[in-house]
């Protein structure tokens, strides 16, 4: 990925970028990021149902706690967050935005950074009934089965794409970034606050998606990101 | 004496023959059209962008449909079409619509190099052919004036060869124009390509004389805003005074404000829709505003 054009292209243009031209983020519109995922998740399939089950295992491994759960669930995440990057970003989503090689590189290293902080330092990553608890499966349970039950119903009242286009935990960013994050508000030790930068920063963009280009199933992830986020402040763990 | 009493049939009617009859009437007139100073080749004012519009990827419907938009823009007097590497796979979907439509002779193909390095610009305005079906470009420009002075000294090589006809420079971007500017006094260039429409006039101050001094021939980008010209104005009566330049909506309208301007050549709107494409495509027709129309055209959108 290092001697990509459209990267180097991408990080010259990036600097000219300002707040009342965000639009530019996006060289396609609503309807045709319907069809950049329907096309997607046909060319994979079925690699979506697999990811899906192996999402449900990192859950299974934190409710209830277990030893090594943490190593295991690193291991899960780091391979959805390598598949976006790789599958999705370079293999599919760089033949349509000059952006994907960016956002390629930012989920390579969030794969790196969750081997590094959960695989290599064996953080324990266990349900507790707290607050942080239950929100943490709550925004789970959204990653996993809401958003893509709203990203179909909402391309399908869109346009023509409905539940081809589905956005599913492990191969698409959005659910992925969701996921990981509802995952990590049950983290213990301070490492956890490094492995949420990038998936917020990917709330952030959805959320620039949802504003810009009216995509309505883009705006539970600014929006959660943001909960993940304030709940994680408020609500200390022990420093591990 | 029998006194015409129109019905609802026919009122409805003829409004129905209203797209034909203009069509009738477009037949009759000759496109408006300004020439390009180095050569004297001249062009319709009005030319297609594909920035978001044509990126649709592998999507067989998208396809089909853009190739559509693209008929209708030769059908109604059109030949300039402008792409970039940087616009995803808009210049695959335009060559496969220019194939579907038998490669219609009158296209004046216009593209971009956008890259950082100037040794990856012949593989990639190659590429860029390949994906159009074209021998060669007629208009080759550096996108967003990214490595200018290393691509416009390969694109004058590839201009004497015979490999493109005409090279350019292009902005997007309102900050950049003091830079672009000084390329177009240094620079010896057939074509600049920058942004221009009735709210963002500041083009009008250095650039447009800049470009009618110089004998460059200007292309219009974002004569729109994207949309968002359209979705302000819209809401709002067209005046009457409209029909004095032969302006029947709000996109004609704007058009024909910036083609109006004596130093623009060509304006480069994209849409994905073939109805807008024949509504923009309309205004490369008729009168155009005079210097008082086009005063009376600011002073009503800056008042609504």
């Amino acid at each position: 990925m290092a001697d990509c054009p459209t990267l180097h292209c991408a990080a010259a243009w990036l600097p000219t970028l300002r707040v009342s031209s965000l639009e530019r983020l996006f060289p396609y519109d609503a309807e045709v990021l319907g069809s950049i995922y329907a096309q997607y998740n046909a060319a994979v399939w079925p690699a979506q149902p697999v990811a899906l089950l192996l999402a449900l295992v990192a859950v299974w491994l934190c409710v209830p706690p277990r030893r090594g759960s943490g190593r295991g669930i690193g291991l899960l995440l780091a391979a959805g967050w390598l598949w976006c990057g790789l599958v999705f970003f370079r293999g599919h989503l760089a033949a349509f935005d000059f952006m994907a090689p960016v956002y390629a590189w930012a989920f390579v290293a969030q794969a790196a950074l969750l081997l590094w902080g959960l695989v290599a330092r064996d953080t324990l990553l266990c349900f507790r009934p707290t607050v942080a608890g239950w929100a943490g499966l709550a925004v789970m349970v959204v990653a996993l089965f809401g958003l893509p039950a709203i990203s179909g119903l909402a391309t399908a009242d869109s346009g023509a794409f409905g539940w081809a286009a589905a956005r599913v935990v492990g191969v698409a960013p959005g659910p992925t970034a969701l996921f990981t994050l509802g995952l990590l508000l049950l983290a213990e030790g301070r490492w956890r606050w490094a492995l949420m930068v990038i998936p917020l920063a990917w709330c952030v963009v959805a959320g620039v998606t949802a504003w810009s280009l009216g995509v309505a199933e883009a705006w539970p992830l600014p929006i959660l990101g943001g909960a993940v986020l304030l709940l994680s402040v408020l609500t200390p763990r022990p420093r591990v | 004496m029998t006194i015409w009493q129109p019905t609802r049939r026919a009122v409805l009617g003829g409004l129905a023959a209203l797209p034909f009859a203009g069509r009738l009437a477009r037949a009759q007139q000759a496109p408006i059209t300004r020439a390009i100073p180095s050569t004297g080749e001249e062009l319709p004012v009005i030319g297609m962008g594909s920035w978001i519009t044509f990126n649709v990827g592998e999507d067989r419907r998208l396809r089909d449909e853009r190739a559509e938009v693209l008929r209708v823009f030769f059908a109604e007097g059109g030949t300039v079409v402008d792409c970039s590497p940087m616009y995803g796979t808009s210049a695959d979907v335009i060559g496969y619509g220019l194939e579907k439509l038998g490669r219609p002779p009158q296209l004046f193909s216009a593209s971009k190099v956008w890259t950082m390095w100037q040794n990856d610009g012949p593989e990639q305005m190659a590429e860029q052919q390949a994906r159009w079906g074209v021998p060669r470009f007629d208009l080759m420009q550096v996108h967003n004036l990214l490595n200018w002075e290393g691509h416009l000294a390969t694109l004058r090589s590839w201009k004497d060869a015979g490999r493109l006809r005409y090279l350019g420079v292009t902005t997007s971007h309102g900050s950049r124009h003091a830079e672009l500017e000084a390329v177009m006094k240094s620079q010896s260039l057939d074509f600049v390509q920058f942004t221009y429409n009735i709210l963002d006039r500041e083009a009008e101050a250095r650039l447009l004389p800049l470009a009618a001094d110089r004998g460059q021939a200007v292309l219009v980008n974002r004569p729109f805003r994207r949309k968002a010209l359209i979705r302000q104005f819209e809401k709002h009566p067209l005046p009457d005074w409209a029909a004095e330049f032969d302006a029947a909506n709000w996109p004609q309208f704007l058009l024909k404000f910036i083609v109006s301007h004596p130093a623009v050549t060509c304006a480069i709107p994209a849409t994905s829709r073939p109805d807008h494409m024949a509504e923009n495509m309309a205004a490369l027709y008729g009168r155009l505003p005079d210097a008082a129309l086009r005063r009376r055209m600011v002073a009503y959108v800056e008042g609504l």
